[in-house]
């Protein structure tokens, strides 16, 4: 067991229900994230999966249970502010979360409202735009960016706050592979700098990058495991309307027609390496 | 996505005019506008008019660009002028069928276009060479004694910032909901009108819900950015008055006295 | 028989100001009659300025553009385009606008003047060839679900019944299973009714299973175009394009690297679990892993 220091997000058998509505969105969710760990979560389409990330940045609060994120309960009013600076959310359309119009101001944003003085909020915005590898166009205007620029662009908004962790919804599910493979690119980066990242996606290839997944299925958390345990469960995913990672699902492909490879094959990687293995 | 370069895009260059205070371009505009308009002495007019292509050539803009963004309103000038020549009664020159046009007519529209020119591209050289987050900045600037009043200045100046922000995000919607309305045969175009405006419901209803869905997301992506109204708030830019500014606000000052000055005489 | 001739299609944004872009140069391409073709390329890469010439709401700045035999610069057969070429935008729900699903699939055909028996049994059979439940035509489609509504969107245009259909991103941001069954159904109709599909996409993998042929854009210019298994070979090229070859195509690629040779490129996962098979047979290979 981890020591209570060490956990960043305690989920306390949560529940939400959104207001007016008979079925609740999340049921009994328990679960904690560490510091500087990088966690993915899965499900299908309506499993509650941006609920679970609004209430983990304290934007929602909990119809039961309890959010508690560096110690602090989000039900509390007066600590909001420091949850808001130590959880940052990125969402799906980056569109509709740039609030400048100018690259620069945009990261500006978060500091500004924080009041800080200005030679902060530049050493911060010059800070978060290297991050994200958008310094060569922090005067473009972000409509004239590219989508994966954009959510770069969002990302750098939400690290100029400097928060311990940065929660994303199915940030990449607007891009192409070429913006898919940045945006990834500068959350491992961040994961290895000690930021503690938690993707929520419906890329299975994606998803299999992080330390652990979380597999949430009409509200409930029905797995929290290692890549290679839960990409191994095939028929779950299947049934859930899921996939397995690419390799996962050739894997089964195989096994289907009587070669059962053994478990843990989750990447292009383990499969080539297995492959060399058995056919050499 | 729009096919001519309107009036009131920014186009970078770094040129002087373009590093000037946001504040300094302002105060100077608004100071031709007042020069342009109380002067009727052609020597006051042709000072104004000197100092304002002075400064679109120090802008680092090519002169066509002015031409062609001011192209559509030259139209409607040249309608009114050519109208006005026509309707001013006074000493006839020419007669042309029955249309007369007099010394009068000619010698008061040729002013009215002068003047509205020089406003044009005055106005035009504040918007090309300043973005508009610098303008907002500058009007917040102007504004902040009526703080006093309890008016929300700082709040109203975000708001323009956010409507400047979503105009391009807007358009570009629109435009998108126009095209796959029209390709599922929408006609906007042809009936009486209260037939067009109920065949606007397909374009009508889906851009209201889509901005209302966007501006639900956006407020809550300003919240989870520590954003709260009427929180004090720092700017990364501080704006700065230089040398530059100072001789540019003094020139202007002094170009508006001399106005006045040939006016009282 | 081609139903779309690109000549030597040049469109330019902005043309003549400080802002002019090139957003696509000199494009020939043929679309014929009954295919499935899907247009690949980056964000950017000029995919949805192309096929918007295709129904009429483009002019070339340069160049032809044939559709159904005529050009599109005749204005009045443009004008008409729309009765033939259906266009389903990105995120086709974001142009939902009535209060119950018919109303909004009706909203095509009614345009196109057809009696109202003639539209309901056309709506009717339109949900019904996308397998969606007939009861969802009384429903209010704000209270559907992301995917449902994306096929429903669709449907609003399907039942148009358009000779030529071109999809721009059609499972954009929705769940792997929605996307596999909301293309399995254009590719059944289109084999049934002879209809013309045309898909934009940037997952090649989609393209892989059901297009015949690919054609890969990359900053406004064709790069290539082919037999779906000629394109997507061509790892290189895709790459150059900001696009990422099928999962299959790329095993192939490492293994091949590594010394094993598959008997011939796999395109799908399907494809590419058959040809191992085979390799791990002859390699008398036990389930388990071990020779």
């Amino acid at each position: 067991m981890p020591g209570p220091s060490s956990l960043l997000i305690e989920l306390e058998s949560v529940y939400y229900t959104y207001p007016g509505s008979k079925f609740a969105a999340l049921q009994d969710i328990c679960a904690h994230v560490g510091r500087a760990e990088f966690i993915s979560v899965i499900g299908p389409n309506g499993s509650g999966k941006s609920t679970l990330a609004r209430v983990m940045a304290g934007l929602l609060l909990t119809s039961g249970g309890r959010v508690l994120v560096n110690g602090l309960d989000t039900s509390r009013p007066e600590s909001r502010q420091e949850i808001r600076r130590n959880v940052g959310l990125v969402m799906q359309n980056p569109d509709n979360q740039l609030v400048a119009a100018v690259v620069e101001e945009d990261v500006a944003f978060g500091p500004e409202n924080l009041g800080l003085p200005s030679a902060e909020v530049f050493r911060r915005v010059e800070e978060a735009l290297a991050a994200v590898g958008l310094s060569d166009m922090r005067s473009r205007p972000p409509h004239m960016l590219s989508g994966g620029e954009k959510q770069r662009l969002a990302i750098a908004g939400v690290l100029a706050l400097k928060p311990l962790c940065v929660v994303l919804d199915e940030p990449t599910s607007m891009l192409d592979p070429l913006g898919r493979q940045e945006v990834l690119q500068v959350l491992e980066r961040l994961a290895e700098s000690g930021t503690t990242v938690v993707l929520i996606t419906h890329h299975m290839d994606e998803a299999a990058c992080a330390d652990r997944v979380w597999l949430l299925d009409k509200g409930c958390l029905l797995f929290d495991a290692e890549p290679a345990a839960l990409f191994g469960q095939l028929k779950l995913l299947h049934e859930l309307g899921l996939t397995s990672t690419s390799a996962g699902e050739l894997a089964y492909h195989l096994a289907e027609q009587g070669f059962a490879l053994p478990a843990g094959i989750v990447t292009m990687e383990d499969m080539v390496k297995f492959l060399c293995r058995v056919l050499k | 996505m729009m096919n001519n370069i309107s009036m009131g895009q920014y186009l970078p260059a770094g040129s002087p005019v373009h590093r000037l205070d946001p504040r300094s371009k302002l105060i100077c505009t608004a100071l031709v506008v007042p020069a342009v308009l109380i002067t009727f002495n052609p020597l006051g007019l042709t000072l104004v008019s000197l100092w304002t292509l002075l400064v679109v050539l120090l802008s680092g803009i090519k002169p066509g660009v002015y031409w062609q963004s001011l192209k559509p309103l030259w139209v409607l000038l040249l309608i009114s002028f050519v109208l006005q020549v026509f309707f001013t009664p006074g000493n006839v020159l020419l007669t042309v069928g029955f249309i007369k046009i007099s010394r009068e007519g000619l010698l008061l529209s040729g002013w009215l276009l002068w003047r509205i020119s020089v406003l044009l591209l005055a106005a035009s050289v504040l918007t090309f060479t300043t973005t508009p987050l610098q303008l907002t900045m500058a009007l917040e600037w102007l504004l902040s004694p009526l703080r006093r009043l309890r008016i929300p200045v700082q709040e109203l100046a975000m708001m323009i910032n956010l409507a400047l922000r979503f105009v391009p995000t807007l358009f570009d919607e629109a435009r998108m909901l126009l095209l796959a309305q029209r390709s599922r045969g929408a006609d906007f175009n042809s009936g009486s009108i209260k037939e067009r405006v109920s065949r606007l419901t397909p374009f009508m209803v889906p851009l209201l819900t889509n901005i209302f869905s966007r501006a639900e997301e956006l407020a809550l992506a300003m919240e989870i950015r520590c954003y709260q109204v009427g929180a004090a708030r720092s700017r990364l830019h501080v704006m700065r008055f230089r040398v530059a500014d100072y001789a540019a606000l003094s020139l202007n000052t002094a170009i508006l006295a001399a106005v006045i000055t040939a006016k009282a005489l | 028989m081609p139903c779309i001739e690109v000549e030597e299609l040049t469109h330019l944004y902005y043309p003549g100001t400080p802002l002019e872009m090139v957003a696509l140069r000199d494009i020939e391409l043929t679309v014929y009659d009954g295919e499935f073709i899907a247009l690949a390329g980056s964000a950017g890469s000029g995919k949805s300025t192309l096929v918007q010439h295709f129904n009429g709401l483009l002019l070339p700045t340069a160049g032809c553009v044939k559709v159904l035999g005529r050009a599109i610069s005749d204005k009045q057969h443009r004008q008409q385009l729309w009765r033939q070429v259906g266009l389903v935008f990105q995120f086709p729900e974001r142009q939902i606008f009535s209060s119950t699903v018919f109303e909004d699939i009706a909203f095509g055909p009614r345009n196109l003047g057809w009696d109202s028996t003639t539209v309901s049994k056309l709506v009717k059979d339109t949900v019904a060839l996308v397998g969606l439940p007939e009861e969802i035509l009384a429903a209010d489609p704000r209270t559907l679900s992301g995917g449902m509504l994306r096929r429903v969107a669709i449907c609003g245009v399907l039942a148009m019944r358009p000779q030529i259909l071109i999809m721009d991103e059609p499972g954009a941001g929705l769940e792997h299973a929605t996307r596999q069954l909301i293309l399995a159904n254009i590719k059944e109709i289109q084999a049934r009714q002879g209809m013309t599909v045309i898909l934009i996409t940037h997952h090649l993998e989609d393209a892989a299973v059901f297009a015949e042929r690919v054609a890969v854009l990359h900053q406004g210019v064709l790069l290539s175009i082919g037999p779906t298994r000629e394109v997507l070979s061509q790892t290189e090229l895709l790459h150059r394009a900001g696009l990422k070859a099928p999962f299959a195509v790329e095993l192939a690629q490492q293994l091949s690297q590594a010394g094993i040779y598959l008997p011939s490129l796999p395109l799908s996962l399907a494809d590419a679990a058959q040809l191992l098979q085979q390799m791990l047979q002859t390699n008398r290979v036990r389930p388990g892993g071990t020779p």
